[in-house]
């Protein structure tokens, strides 16, 4: 019987083998494996405005007490506590927030984008990160560009102001729900970032 | 100090060791290893007349129960499983009065009918274990808010044999609005073969892989509401577990759904064709189409009121008016959520001239 891999008789230099491994991977390998959800959304703010903006992140914690009037109302919970919020400026004034969240699909979380002008309205709307292997065509802009114009006040309704995608029934769900969710949150936000 | 040499074992050991810190190290703010359970489930009233009207069936049955469960380890490897139920119980005495395959009365059917690895990128991913062939819509895509019927279509049972599952693996992508899927299955069993290939189903069961059933799917999902597809499926099945006496198939169908604008139209085509077929058939065929109007905003309802017609043909034998069969189907489904349907249709089968009807009673769900 061979010995265990881990034990006493683990010689100094596999130790250091491992070690090597593990900071190449983490501090080399990892951020190219996974570029990051963040640096998606950076990528996608720059790709939608000019160079001439200003882009700043900041987390931002949301109030239990406005947290839960909203999960309440848009019917699905933050995925965290805090939010990663983007603010865009031109010329020292902001003109557009950017939020991300998660949803939850069939089994998997879907992360999403939404860009709110300063009045609230959506200017748009992108998945960044779509974990399942059913159900990816929610990931079209032309499906995501419906809730353009859309204010915390519109209805959010698949089949109705919405369209369905078959076979991506909870996800298309879903994400309405999540958007409808950051519509609710914007002024909030908004209030925050002044 | 004694002297290790790092061996294989050592070696994998240390690649799987980084595995799974990486596993670790790069679970994001984003995604949180963990479970989840699903399901769906319909419970039918079938009531069948014969051409005088008088009843000739009424059976009551909660058609199908499955449980989903899928568990995810990081964002790209995760498990994903449905165990369903058919009938209600399982035991009893099996029989097969309407030559569908599936045995009614007591004799209800516990199957495995999803369970596989996953590994999903943006681009690609991979699947292995017990999967589903794409082919046609409702083989992938079944739960009973999905379609408009009470019972999955006449074509759904006798051309595509759903749910069609199977031992294999698949490996799928997506280039722009296109998806593409290419899957390898057991073999079918060829001495089952018959007028249709819903009997020569393996369902994962000490099955062969002589052959591979082999199936190669496309769609294109660029416009809302939208979804155009199709695919061919080829299986050289070994008749009682003979690779040298084999039976050809070849499953060509083409597929469109529409489902927008308050519109639903669905449009399947299919055509099996057999090489050395046990029966002597040489091909079967058959399509439907839906056409259903949501009139729920009309009528200042929250949830989707769906009237529809189907027409449809079946040829479970082609050029065999025995095995022909023209169907007519009307009905409404009442959606009052998204994931809830009440449904009632009414249908005339018409066979040689000979036509019996039908009315049925549903309620489904999925979650």
């Amino acid at each position: 019987m061979g010995l265990p891999f881990w034990g006493p008789h683990l010689m100094m230099k596999q130790i250091i083998n491992i070690l090597s491994i593990l900071f190449i991977l983490t501090f080399v390998g990892i951020p190219h494996l996974y570029g990051g959800i963040r640096e998606d959304v950076e990528k996608i703010l720059n790709g939608e405005f000019t160079d001439s903006v200003s882009i700043a992140h900041q987390k931002i914690s949301i109030p239990t007490d406005i947290k839960n009037t909203i999960q309440f109302k848009a019917k699905q919970k933050f995925f965290r506590d805090e939010l990663n919020v983007w603010a865009i400026t031109i010329t020292d004034t902001i003109s557009h927030y950017a939020i991300i969240d998660n949803s939850l699909g069939k089994s998997m979380p879907i992360t999403f984008l939404v860009i709110f002008t300063t009045n609230g309205e959506i200017r748009y709307a992108q998945i960044v990160k779509y974990r399942e292997p059913y159900g990816g065509e929610i990931s079209s802009l032309s499906w995501t560009s419906q809730f353009m114009g859309m204010t915390h006040e519109s209805e959010f309704n698949v089949g109705k102001t919405i369209d369905g995608i078959s076979g991506a029934t909870i996800s298309t769900h879903s994400v309405t729900k999540g958007i409808h969710k950051l519509s609710l949150l914007f002024p909030y936000i908004k209030e925050q970032l002044k | 100090m004694k002297n290790y040499k790092l061996t294989m074992k050592n070696k994998l050991s240390i690649i799987a060791c980084a595995i799974t810190c990486i596993t670790f190290i790069s679970a994001d703010e984003f995604f949180e290893a963990g479970s989840k359970i699903g399901g769906y489930g319909e419970l039918h009233w079938n009531k069948s007349y014969d051409i005088d009207g008088n009843e000739t069936s009424n059976k009551l049955d909660f058609h199908r129960f499955i449980i989903y469960y899928g568990h995810n380890w990081t964002e790209e490897w995760s498990f994903k499983s449905e165990l369903e139920l058919e009938h209600n119980i399982v035991g009893g005495e099996a029989d097969d009065s309407d030559g569908t395959g599936t045995t009614i009365g007591y004799a209800g059917e516990l199957e495995l009918e999803q369970a596989f690895v996953n590994y999903h990128t943006d681009k690609w991913g991979f699947q292995g274990g017990v999967i589903l062939p794409s082919v046609g819509l409702i083989n992938e895509y079944h739960e009973p808010p999905l379609f408009l019927s009470v019972e999955r279509p006449d074509y759904s049972k006798r051309i595509i044999p759903t749910t069609w599952f199977g031992n294999g693996f698949a490996f799928y992508g997506k280039f722009s609005d296109f998806n593409w899927r290419i899957a390898m299955l057991e073999d079918l069993d060829g001495e089952s073969i018959s007028d249709g290939i819903r009997s020569a189903r393996g369902k994962g069961y000490k099955t062969t892989a002589y052959s591979w059933t082999k199936n190669i799917s496309t769609s294109y999902t660029g416009i809302n509401g939208l979804r155009l597809g199709g695919s061919l499926t080829m299986n050289d099945a070994p008749i009682n577990n003979d690779k040298d006496n084999t039976v050809g198939v070849k499953l060509v169908e083409v597929n469109a759904k529409y489902n927008a604008n308050n519109i639903v139209a669905v449009l399947e085509y299919g055509k099996i064709s057999y090489e050395n077929n046990p029966s002597g058939y040489d091909s079967s065929s058959g399509y439907y189409l839906d056409l259903g109007y949501n009139i729920g905003s009309l009528l200042s309802c929250d949830g989707k009121i769906i009237p529809w017609i189907r027409l449809s043909n079946v040829a479970r034998a082609d050029g065999e008016a025995s095995k022909t069969y023209d169907i007519f189907r009307t009905g409404v489904a009442y959606k009052p959520i998204e994931t809830v349907a009440f449904k009632l249709d009414f249908g005339t089968v018409t066979k040689e001239d000979v036509s019996t009807t039908d009315l049925n009673i549903g309620i489904g769900y999925n979650f």
